[in-house]
């Protein structure tokens, strides 16, 4: 399996789709999107947040766990996402905005399944 | 009677008089205590039991009728706030050296990209006034005598009573995040004031801290056809800022929902980037 490493940084173009979580989300650069694509290590379908552990390798086969951040399972499953949508082993790519202190970590934006579905990170614009 | 005899007989008579002794004491000594109890001084009695806000006498108590109903869900939106500083309550107060400093070391944090003593990420208690300004249903249930107001987020809780009842005796009920709310009904407007706050991590907004001396007024209404709830924050604290602190708030009806579970839990939250280690500044 091919998994591209490099961050697709691409213009902001939508809103964020998350909205404020039960603590400030200041340390996330809402102004620019990075795209992750990688394995599934773990996806936490839970209160407060839904979050995915993704395993990311670099160009030289060096993997990052990227940790990413979600919204609660009611804003997500209004966007279409159920407690099967991944599952680990799964590859995925997903759409974030990135800690601006450069670890490894993001606010979930959308994810596109390895079958092309889009599923955006909650509906609305909620929680 | 032999030795012997005279010996068992005061063997006997000893035991007798063992038993009496106990038996007395078996009898006197609870009631001693009951005596003891019964003169202890008034002030450290139990507080007189009062009809609960549940109880079904006071749920019968005649009451005029209320000119609205809160009963429903209720989701803060950026969109109708955004005059008024949305999750932040604007405009400002004129604070305090200390509070002033505290809030500019709050700016200057979430400026370079970092939270600023995010207690209420930290699975801190949010409280009363952030627990109203999260983007979560607030599922809202009015009594005749008590308003219970749940914020889905952390499934905090606020409990506004309507029966009458003075505030509780801060000598009786501790300090809390959601203080002690006492509600009356003015025309078309519900007014709530609530005291008695715990100060320890509890912030109305970044940087700005609550004191022991917080108190908060809220005149709350129903518009726009009862699909819209406003309110409007009167705070005090002569700790942290000069005069009232008044920023109004909306909600949009949001019945097509139910509130559930979701607590803060510590291992997960140490997880997540916004509220692991290297995230927060305090």
């Amino acid at each position: 399996m091919r998994l591209f490493n490099r961050f697709l940084v691409v213009p902001f173009l939508l809103a964020s789709a998350v909205g404020l979580a039960h603590h400030s989300n200041v340390m996330f650069d809402k102004d620019k999107e990075i795209s992750l694509k990688g394995t599934v290590k773990e996806f936490v379908f839970a209160n407060p947040h839904v979050s995915i552990l993704l395993s990311v390798p670099d160009e030289k086969g060096v993997v990052t766990d990227w940790s990413f951040e979600a919204a609660s399972t009611q804003g997500m499953v209004h966007a279409g996402w159920r407690k099967s949508t991944l599952k680990p082993g799964d590859s995925v790519t997903i759409v974030g905005h990135a800690l601006r202190d450069g670890r490894p970590g993001a606010q979930l934006v959308r994810a596109i399944l390895s079958d092309g579905t889009v599923l955006q990170g909650s509906a609305g614009g909620n929680y | 009677m032999s030795l012997k005899d005279t010996l068992c007989f005061d063997t006997w008579l000893l035991w007798g008089r063992a038993g009496s002794a106990v038996l007395v004491l078996t009898i006197a000594v609870p009631q001693l205590g009951a005596q003891a109890r019964q003169n202890l001084p008034s002030n450290k009695s139990a507080p007189a039991e009062q009809p609960g806000a549940l109880s079904k006498e006071n749920l019968a108590q005649p009451r005029p009728k209320p000119p609205f109903d809160l009963t429903g869900n209720w989701m803060f939106s950026a969109a109708l706030n955004r005059d008024n500083g949305v999750f932040n309550f604007l405009p400002l107060p004129k604070l305090k050296p200390a509070a002033k400093a505290l809030y500019e070391a709050g700016q200057k944090a979430e400026a370079s990209g970092k939270a600023f003593h995010n207690d209420a990420g930290a699975c801190w208690p949010a409280g009363m006034p952030m627990m109203m300004t999260r983007v979560w249903p607030n599922q809202t249930i009015q009594l005749p005598t008590m308003i219970l107001m749940i914020q889905m987020l952390k499934n905090e809780m606020r409990w506004i009573y309507l029966d009458g009842r003075p505030h509780a005796d801060p000598e009786i009920k501790p300090p809390s995040y959601a203080g002690d709310s006492i509600g009356h009904w003015e025309s078309d407007t519900l007014v709530v004031e609530t005291t008695n706050f715990e100060s320890k991590h509890h912030w109305v907004q970044t940087g700005i801290p609550v004191s022991d001396q917080f108190k908060l007024v809220e005149r709350i209404k129903l518009k726009d056809d009862g699909k819209t709830m406003e309110d409007t924050f009167i705070m005090t604290d002569p700790v942290n800022w000069e005069g009232e602190w008044v920023s109004t708030k909306r909600w949009y009806r949001y019945d097509n929902s139910d509130i559930e579970e979701a607590y803060c839990l510590p291992d997960l939250n140490d997880r997540l980037p916004a509220t692991g280690p290297g995230s927060n500044i305090r």
